[in-house]
């Protein structure tokens, strides 16, 4: 009763009122109706994540990535599970699945993957856990129940102090999205996944690159991700595994396809996008890395150099203005009628008191884009600039 | 168990401590402001909120806080040298990350001058984890080492028009001392 307490309390404190409550703790998962108990809350935490203006509004990347997991989806699986992937718009890695088959992928995941044999492998872990019913599993098995609330708490801790989509979710969804399954489903997860992938014709031995390459984003700045390759079983375990099986199981299969190019044309706009999201959380490096990447699809995007700009410009460390300096030239001259790097060459130049040069970088752009949301501030930089004598 | 309770009192009842209108000093003695007739005070180590009918219908903040210390999201920090510009767009970009603030939808990004100093004021719009649609217009700027904010934040049916004048009011006693 003690513990009890002091769970409702905390998820009190955690989630106000808004996010469904921890009842389903507290049925009985032998019976018949705790499934359809389970699946009624998970559509309550997915109401509440659909309103909070936090999903990517982007229909043709949603049908892209429906069109694999129907690729993906196997046979006799129940009638009514029906699996539907959304996008988040968080640079944060990770994906979850709630048992109703609704799978929610961040931006953050997406745009750090290289073609859709690895998208294919992520669906299909997601797909593993409402397939195989992990939640109703795992709610099923819970035999010490002080520790499965020590657990939850410790969940709720980590959600409070991150600014992470969980906090929108309940025990279903923080679950899937924060604390993870038990060691031993997630592996199967990773196991099964790969099957599925595999059948579906897809290049499997592309998960061990997927994951090489995630833990080295992780790496890179040292992002904290505890999310997907922070739960049990670590990185290091699952990629040891999955090289396990790709040496004995799968070693005789041919390779699968990649569809690199179709995936790369569906998902450009995500790593950009994703470049700016990770801009605004200041973490340079990995911005840039992702305008690289996006450049490498797109070598000509005004709005990428713009975006490198930005990222120098912001970081402001030794060479970084000269740096942005070229980046906003190139995507003029990539788009001589893009407002936004002529307004950044003028506030290059008036920091730097080059107020004749920033005035004309500025009147280009008001121009350029008379509406600008922050023409108040170009009409201040221009007035500044004609009473010292620049005009 | 009986502590946590306690504390949730205590925490409630703080929630509620009234003092009277007039000039109001802080203890750091760093800034000054006039709070209007009718709003009470709440002043913690870190901020002054006051609010006329509770916060959850409306309330002022004001708040210094060195440049360097960090923010929440973002890993960016502001500094003197900043434009009130690029400090805005640096607030905004922690506003935005801030998963408190569903819907975050900017409305106006402009200049402002507060006590003589070169600033920015920020418009938006939010929901809560309660679905309710909140407006708040944040002020800014940074002198020396420290950034000052000065926010007014009310539930957008009724409320936030309603006390807005007052608040460009008390914006205009705001002084650094």
């Amino acid at each position: 009763m003690k513990h009890l307490f002091i769970l409702l309390t905390v998820c009190w404190l955690a989630f106000g009122c808004t996010t469904p409550g921890p009842v389903c703790v507290y049925g009985d998962p032998a019976t018949p109706q705790y499934e359809t108990m389970l699946w009624q809350r998970a559509q309550e935490e997915q109401a509440i994540l659909n309103n909070s203006g936090l999903l990517y509004p982007n229909s043709e990347l949603e049908d892209y990535l429906n069109h694999v997991a129907r690729r993906l989806q196997p046979d006799g699986i129940p009638s009514d599970l029906s699996f539907k992937i959304k996008v988040i718009q968080d640079p944060n890695l990770n994906a979850f699945a709630f048992p109703n088959g609704v799978i929610y992928v961040h931006t953050g995941i997406l745009a750090r993957m290289d073609n859709e044999a690895q998208l294919a492998l992520l669906l299909a872990h997601e797909m593993t856990h409402c397939i195989n019913r992990h939640t109703m599993r795992v709610l099923g098995s819970i035999k010490n129940r002080s520790k499965f609330i020590a657990n939850v708490q410790e969940t709720l801790a980590r959600i409070a102090l991150t600014q992470d989509v969980a906090k929108f979710l309940g025990l279903t969804g923080s679950m899937a999205a924060v604390a993870g399954y038990t060691r031993e489903l997630e592996t199967e997860a990773d196991q099964i996944g790969l099957d599925i992938a595999a059948n579906a014709g897809y290049d499997v031995n592309e998960v061990v690159r997927l994951f090489e390459h995630l833990k080295n984003e992780m790496t890179m700045e040292g992002l904290v991700e505890p999310y997907f390759f922070g739960t049990h079983p670590n990185v290091e375990q699952r990629i040891a595994n999955v090289r396990g099986w790709l040496n004995t199981e799968y070693r005789s299969k041919n390779a699968g396809v990649t569809n690199t190019l179709i995936f790369q044309s569906k998902l450009s706009k995500v790593i950009l996008d994703n470049a700016s999201l990770d801009l605004r959380l200041g973490r340079f490096l990995v911005a840039r890395r992702g305008v690289k990447k996006f450049l490498q699809i797109k070598p000509d995007d005004p709005q990428a150099y713009y975006l490198l700009g930005e990222i120098h410009r912001q970081r402001g460390q030794k060479d970084d203005l000269k740096a942005a300096m070229g980046f906003y030239q190139k995507a003029i001259s990539l788009n001589p009628s893009f407002a936004a790097p002529h307004k950044a060459i003028g506030l290059i130049h008036y920091k730097d008191g080059e107020k004749h040069q920033a005035k004309k970088y500025f009147e280009t752009c008001l121009l350029l884009s008379p509406d600008s949301p922050d023409k108040a501030y170009i009409q201040g930089y221009l007035n500044h600039c004609s009473k010292n004598g620049e005009g | 168990m009986k502590k946590l309770l306690w504390l949730l009192l205590v925490l409630l009842i703080g929630c509620v401590t009234t003092h009277d209108a007039g000039t109001y000093l802080s203890s750091d003695n760093r800034f000054s402001v006039e709070i209007p007739e009718g709003w009470r005070r709440l002043e913690t180590d870190k901020y002054l909120m006051i609010t006329k009918d509770g916060p959850f219908l409306q309330y002022a903040l004001i708040q210094q806080r060195p440049t360097d210390r960090p923010f929440r999201y973002t890993r960016k920090s502001l500094n003197g040298s900043m434009l009130p510009q690029e400090a805005a767009g640096l607030i905004i970009d922690e506003l935005a990350s801030d998963r408190n603030l569903q819907n975050f939808h900017l409305i106006e990004n402009a200049p402002v001058r507060i006590d003589g100093h070169e600033g920015f004021r920020i418009l938006f719009s939010y929901n809560d984890k309660k679905g309710s649609t909140f407006k708040t217009l944040y002020c800014g700027f940074v002198t020396g080492n420290s950034f000052y904010n000065i926010r007014y934040s009310a539930a957008m049916r009724h409320y936030f028009d309603k006390d807005l004048a007052t608040f460009e009011q008390l914006l205009g006693t705001f002084k650094v001392i």
